[in-house]
């Protein structure tokens, strides 16, 4: 939970899904509910966290996540569990998919945000989370203006953990051009934060 | 620029998903909830046991069936004319039932429908619920007429607390953003670099029976956007909206302002 460094990200550090068990793995395959069950229970935390950074945060976000598990569990029976890739690597496969052509779909309307500052009724808020939620607000801003694939590539490094690898599987793009994106993502995040993190983070 | 920045990239928040999702996911995947089965019951036992749940279902079916054919069978010589004219329907019942479910349907009183939180209500439809909540706050000797609202008098039973913050907001993000955003869009169709605040002060009512509306919205001083249209389809689209009711019957006040900003544009420090 400290502070993370934007620059020289170290893949192992960062927190990823505690990947389900071989037997749930199997289960899956067999189409077996309850075994099905437990493996949304064990990913649905990070694919709504994918999807709602990759989009903004909304009712679609449950949507989509619904779509990504109904993919999976049609997916499942050609899902080979002795292979090296990870569930939840080919889970986030599947969500980074939906996502990105979710934005195509709405890239063609107007776009127009709309934050609420959600001070209710005499509800005091403290100044520390005030200024977290501000940061929050302005990296997600930020973000906004990142490519589909650059941002794809920096959120599944930072909060999912995924190695420069997993991310060419993921994007089905060459592991040079994932780095070059993450770099460009990572420049850009911190030209347009170093000034906000410097009078709010610290 | 290579100087490194410390971000803590944790507050970019993200949604939670909701805690009956994955039963969600199960109804959508397999069109039933998956039944946890005890270790103890074979898989053989469970088909018999699914089997002999659909043959009583099948058993209760057709036994209504023929009870409602009876009933019906009775009242058609005294009624003089065709059975199906002289049945009273319900109110709400189903425009798709069929001639048996209208004769048990008859038998039964009309219910009140009660309104689910994520209700997009029109004018008419609100001012229906207005008059029936009526009842339930006059009952607490607060003076409600539909048409104008809730006046409260002084020293009345004061509001109710069963609505959390998170609540309304999770509410308003859900129901009233799309309304809202809207009416932005038109707003800004007028002024393309229209942007600002709106603190929007309204009170939510209810009836544990009805649902919980909202019964009076005011766009606050603090606002500082001009646009008499676009304050105008806000305050509709928050009138429009649809709550849990708060509890004993009461009232809560809630105040929410909402920043409006032209997607591309950055926040800026002043």
């Amino acid at each position: 939970m400290g502070q993370l460094v934007a620059t020289g990200v170290d893949f192992e550090k960062r927190a990823r899904a505690v990947e389900v068990d071989r037997a749930t793995l199997v289960g899956c395959k067999a189409r077996d509910p309850m075994a099905f069950r437990a493996f949304v229970l064990g990913y649905e935390k990070a694919v709504f966290g994918l999807l709602s950074r990759m989009l903004e945060r909304g009712p679609h976000v449950q949507d989509l996540a619904q779509e990504t598990f109904l993919r999976a569990y049609r997916a499942f029976p050609a899902f080979d569990i002795e292979a090296a890739a990870r569930p939840s690597t080919w889970l986030l496969t599947i969500a980074v998919r939906l996502a990105v052509n979710a934005r195509k779909r709405v890239a063609r309307a107007p776009t127009v945000s709309l934050f609420d500052a959600a001070e209710i009724a005499h509800a005091s808020t403290p100044e520390t989370e005030r200024a977290r939620r501000e940061l929050g607000r302005a990296i997600a801003s930020a973000a906004a203006e990142l490519s589909d694939e650059q941002r794809a590539a920096f959120i599944l490094a930072q909060f999912h953990g995924l190695s420069i690898i997993e991310i060419a599987g993921v994007l089905e793009i060459p592991e040079n051009t994932v780095k070059t994106r993450l770099f460009r993502a990572r420049s850009h995040l911190r030209a347009r934060l170093e000034r906000f993190a410097k009078g709010h983070a610290r | 620029m290579t100087e490194d920045v410390d971000i803590e990239w944790e507050a970019w928040a993200s949604d939670d998903p909701p805690s009956e999702f994955a039963d969600q996911v199960m109804d959508a995947v397999t069109g039933v909830r998956p039944v946890r089965r005890s270790p103890w019951v074979s898989r053989e036992r469970a088909s018999f046991k699914r089997v002999a749940v659909l043959v009583a279902a099948a058993t209760a079916v057709v036994s209504f069936a023929l009870l409602a054919a009876v009933r019906h069978r009775i009242r058609q010589p005294t009624a003089g004319h065709s059975a199906s004219s002289a049945t009273p329907k319900p109110i709400d019942g189903p425009a798709s039932a069929n001639e048996t479910s209208q004769a048990v349907s008859s038998a039964s009183e009309p219910r009140m429908q009660v309104l689910s939180p994520g209700t997009i209500l029109d004018r008419k439809r609100r001012d229906e619920v207005r008059a029936q909540i009526k009842p339930a706050i006059e009952s607490q000797g607060i003076e409600y007429d539909p048409k104008t609202g809730l006046t409260l008098p002084a020293g009345s039973n004061g509001p109710s607390h069963n609505l959390t913050r998170e609540y309304i907001q999770a509410r308003v993000r859900e129901d009233f953003y799309p309304l809202a955003r809207s009416c932005y869009e038109a707003a800004l169709q007028k002024s393309p670099k229209l942007h600002g605040r709106f603190v929007i002060d309204f009170m939510i009512v209810g009836d544990a029976k009805v649902g919980g509306i909202v019964d009076q919205v005011k766009i606050n001083e603090k606002s500082d956007i001009d646009d008499r249209e676009f304050a105008t389809c806000v305050r509709e689209s928050m009138l429009s909206m649809v709550f849990a009711p708060p509890e004993n019957d009461g009232w809560m006040t809630v105040t929410y302002p909402i920043l409006f900003s032209p997607g591309d544009e950055e926040p800026r420090d002043r």
